[in-house]
């Protein structure tokens, strides 16, 4: 129970920091930020007030641990025990801390100094560790701090069981003298302004001369109460509006969760200037809700009925619950004053209300609160997050046991990496299971020793195995009942890619098995396990390479086409010549940039390949193609792509060789004159720029869209400004064709892709 | 005892009972605009709920539509008003009530005849 106190306590302190910055901020704002604004920010202090939210990290959950650490040092004097003792505060290490903290308490005169001791003594009551005590000093006084909670608590039922039969007795009297307005004039007039508030259910209009003010009475089915029916029209307009506006906005059930929190809270003075400042929000935002739907002659009108709905010599004084018009003198001067500065909220005002509350949300969260052990009643210290450090991954090239593989993080993926037989040999036994992911960093000579196939039929490769181009030479099988001969034996789901085994001696091997399954690399794949780019060359075999594990790269390329951009290009790197140079054009053809970009990789700076297909690009105008082939290009054969696009005045391409080149300059002066070419060329088709809007047969255009299509030039303007939407179709040639309004249709479309 | 009902209230209980004793929203809308009255939407419902308060209506919804069927028939509510008025205004004298009435001219020889023979067969039925 102590621990839910403490909660509060901490909730209490960090609320008070955000009532005190709030209040801070207001002043300073007062007049530039909406009322409404100012009315709803302590919504997020009320919350900061009552929800035992927090993140890890924060400012008062911080101070509450620190507290709770420093208690538990033993020049601390605080026991665990329930029986609490302490030496006389004076000599606590956290005193100063905790009176400064708390400072505002002490002036509260409801806990005294000694209860404010006592709460960061209760604090310490769950910490982890304990001093020692010294009984000899102050029981009588710690015997108190056990029961504090039930002093809390105490105070905040009875406060609110107060508030509440306070609030039924006063609305039981009010209503008991209420007399319906059986006028329908006002009944009409009044249900005109709930369709204007959009108030759904009907409130009901009473009179009661006993309320000095109109009023709202009641939390579910709210009245309106009016001193009297004796009013003008505006009057009467302006009163039910007013109320109206605080039935629709929820006033009353915000004005109880207020008063809940002020119980709650009470031992904290700042939550009663909360509520106080809360109230006067509450008018002030509702009158500013009223005058902005009135012209200067109906907030005249409004200020002259808020004069008169306090009527003199108001019989009984309300309680907090109920809604009035009109209040005391000052907030009535503060009323009047605010409804004849009335403006507009300015932009300025606007980005300062979402600034703040920015800030607030981030008090919110930074401010915490001691939630996440007191909720739970943890009894833990600050937990310490323990990194996760791998005992067993050597990091540097200390002497090392040669088994012992490095890790290398590759997006997020580690690799294991393996240099040696020994670590090859590794693989699937101890710590270095089947199912992770391996790079081969050497060529790795094996011993002649028997070699046992990576994974079983009972435990598989499910991981990865990298042979990175390095070759494993050597690898020997001879044991005549071995089932499964290979290197590895049985994979599911695995990769095993990019290996060279070369002089490997596995002929011999399960001789005496009738159901041999024998491959140099994978014998048994399951799943979806795949094998591929592998290089095998059997010990005193021909020289001639041949695809390893039968599954031809062509029908792996075929496989990935469109699919899979990385496992496409190994299987296009292990392609011969000819079929890339197939893949290529078909690639080229079916307009794939992607898939083209990655095949290019796989080859040579200026291969034949690459000059060809340049060759086709530039012809078909096909420029993002040329751009990323200009990638594969020497800076020679670029220099003499540019003087062939220079001659033939293809600007797009020399931009593009340009960039390859890294002539930025020469760029910047083409790219202007590519500016200007094309504002010409627009020119002739009745499009014309200033500055950086566009306008087409003299009128702003407002979607601007330039589109080759088939090509990856486009241009896309949008000026919020503009009346017309125009679209600009080019030909193959990259001309100009024509130039179109767009259609509603098209315009949906634009939109829809993006 | 019938509580008091403003004259607005009484308009809509006689559009009920008009219709038999109960009424959809919408009818007694309708009605009201066939007299000419166009009350606000709200204002009718917060007569109505009115009178549900007092005790002389009952309201079920029938679907998403409200329907209020009368507590009190119109005979009852007659001869309470009345009574009451007749305590208010005669202290209870039913004779002064009928002498303003004849003095008046407000109740005709032809009323006497048929009220007679109306006295005369409720006692014989009560014999």
């Amino acid at each position: 129970m102590n621990s839910i106190f403490k909660l509060f306590l901490s909730m209490s302190v960090s609320g008070s920091l955000m009532i005190l910055a709030l209040l801070f901020l207001k002043s300073l704002l007062r007049n530039k930020i909406s009322r409404q604004w100012q009315y709803y920010a302590w919504l997020i202090v009320i919350a900061r007030l009552l929800l035992p939210i927090t993140p890890d990290e924060s400012l008062v959950g911080n101070l509450f641990r620190w507290a709770d650490q420093a208690s538990s040092v033993p020049a601390a004097v605080y026991d665990g025990d329930e029986s609490m003792k302490s030496t006389p505060y004076g000599d606590n290490p956290m005193d100063d801390t905790m009176r400064s903290l708390l400072g505002n308490r002490f002036e509260s005169g409801i806990p005294s100094q000694k209860g404010t001791l006592s709460e960061a003594s209760a604090s310490a009551q769950d910490s982890a560790a304990f001093g020692y005590t010294d009984p000899s000093k102050g029981e009588n006084i710690s015997a108190v701090f056990g029961y504090l909670w039930i002093l809390w608590l105490t105070g905040a039922l009875v406060l609110l069981a107060r508030k509440i039969t306070a609030y039924q007795s006063y609305a039981r009297y009010i209503r008991a003298g209420c007399r319906e307005v059986a006028d329908i004039a006002m009944l009409d007039l009044l249900a005109r302004e709930e369709v204007w508030a959009g108030v759904k259910r009907p409130v009901e209009l009473y009179v009661n001369n006993m309320v000095s003010s109109p009023m709202l009475l009641g939390l579910f089915r709210p009245c309106i109460i009016l001193p009297t029916a004796d009013l003008s029209q505006d009057e009467f307009l302006c009163t039910v509006r007013h109320e109206l506006i605080h039935y629709r906005r929820w006033d009353m059930p915000y004005k109880w969760l207020v008063q809940i929190t002020i119980c709650l809270h009470w031992f904290n003075p700042l939550v009663y200037l909360m509520g106080r400042e809360l109230g006067r929000a509450c008018e002030l935002s509702c009158d500013e809700a009223v005058i902005r739907s009135l012209d200067q002659q109906g907030r005249r009108a409004y200020g002259d009925t808020l004069l008169h709905a306090v009527r003199p010599g108001g019989v009984c004084r309300e309680p907090f619950a109920s809604v009035l018009l009109g209040e005391s003198a000052t907030l009535l001067r503060e009323r009047l004053d605010a409804i004849m500065k009335y403006k507009k909220m300015s932009k300025k005002g606007c980005c300062a209300a979402l600034l703040v509350s920015a800030a607030l949300a981030f008090a919110f969260a930074a401010s915490g609160a001691y939630a996440a052990e007191a909720a739970v009643g943890n009894r833990t210290a600050v937990p310490v997050k323990a990194v996760d450090v791998p005992d067993n991954m050597p990091s540097g090239t200390g002497v090392v046991p040669e088994t012992e593989m490095e890790t290398l993080e590759i997006k997020g993926i580690t690799y294991y990496l393996v240099f040696n037989e020994e670590q090859l040999r590794a693989i699937g036994t101890g710590r270095y299971g089947m199912d992770l992911n391996y790079m081969q960093q050497a060529d790795i000579q094996l011993s002649d020793e028997e070699w046992m196939p990576i994974g079983t039929m009972e435990n598989p490769f499910t991981g990865s195995y990298n042979g990175n181009g390095y070759e494993i030479a050597g690898l020997t099988m001879k044991n005549p009942d071995a089932a499964v001969v290979g290197m590895f034996g049985v994979a599911e789901n695995a990769h095993i890619y990019n290996i060279t085994l070369r002089d490997y001696d596995i002929m011999d091997a399960g001789k005496n098995v009738s159901a041999l399954a024998i491959a140099p690399i994978l014998p048994l794949a399951l799943g979806d396990a795949r094998s591929y780019d592998n290089f095998v060359y059997p010990k005193e075999a021909a020289t001639a390479p041949e695809m390893a594990d039968s599954g031809s790269s062509d029908v792996l390329a075929d496989e990935y086409y469109g699919v899979n951009l990385p496992q496409f290009s190994y299987a296009f790197a292990a392609l011969d010549e000819n079929a890339q140079g197939a893949w290529l054009e078909r690639i080229y053809n079916d307009g794939e940039i992607a898939f083209f970009s990655v095949s290019l990789q796989q080859l040579d700076v200026d291969n034949p390949l690459t000059t060809a297909l340049a060759q086709k690009a530039y012809e078909d105008g096909k420029i993002s193609f040329f751009s990323v082939l200009t990638d594969h290009m020497g800076a020679k054969t670029l220099e003499a792509w540019l003087d062939k696009a220079k001659q033939e005045n293809r600007v797009s391409f020399q931009s593009v060789i340009l960039k390859a080149l890294d002539r930025d300059w020469e760029l910047e002066a083409l790219e202007e004159e590519l500016e200007r070419q094309q504002l010409e060329e627009y020119g002739n088709y009745g499009i014309t720029r200033e500055g950086k809007a566009y306008y087409y047969q003299g009128q702003m255009v407002n979607i601007f869209l330039d589109h080759q299509s088939g090509s990856a030039f486009y241009r896309l303007d949008m000026n919020p400004n503009g009346v017309v939407n125009i679209k600009i179709t080019r030909g193959e040639d990259g001309t100009i064709q024509s130039v179109d309004y767009m259609t509603e249709q098209e315009v949906e479309e634009l939109f829809g892709e993006r | 005892m019938i509580q008091q009902v403003s004259d607005s209230e009484l308009e809509l209980m006689k559009i009920v009972w008009a219709k038999g004793g109960t009424a959809l929203y919408a009818d007694i809308m309708e009605e009201l605009s066939k007299a000419g009255r166009s009350w606000q939407k709200n204002t009718v419902i917060t007569l109505l709920s009115r009178l549900v308060e007092k005790g002389l209506l009952r309201t079920s919804k029938i679907g998403r539509r409200n329907e209020y069927a009368a507590i009190v028939s119109e005979a009852d509510y007659q001869a309470a008003q009345t009574q009451s008025f007749l305590n208010k205004l005669y202290d209870g004298n039913v004779k002064g009530l009928v002498a303003t009435l004849i003095q008046r001219d407000m109740f005709t020889a032809k009323d006497y005849e048929e009220l007679r023979r109306f006295w005369e067969g409720g006692t014989k039925e009560n014999e």
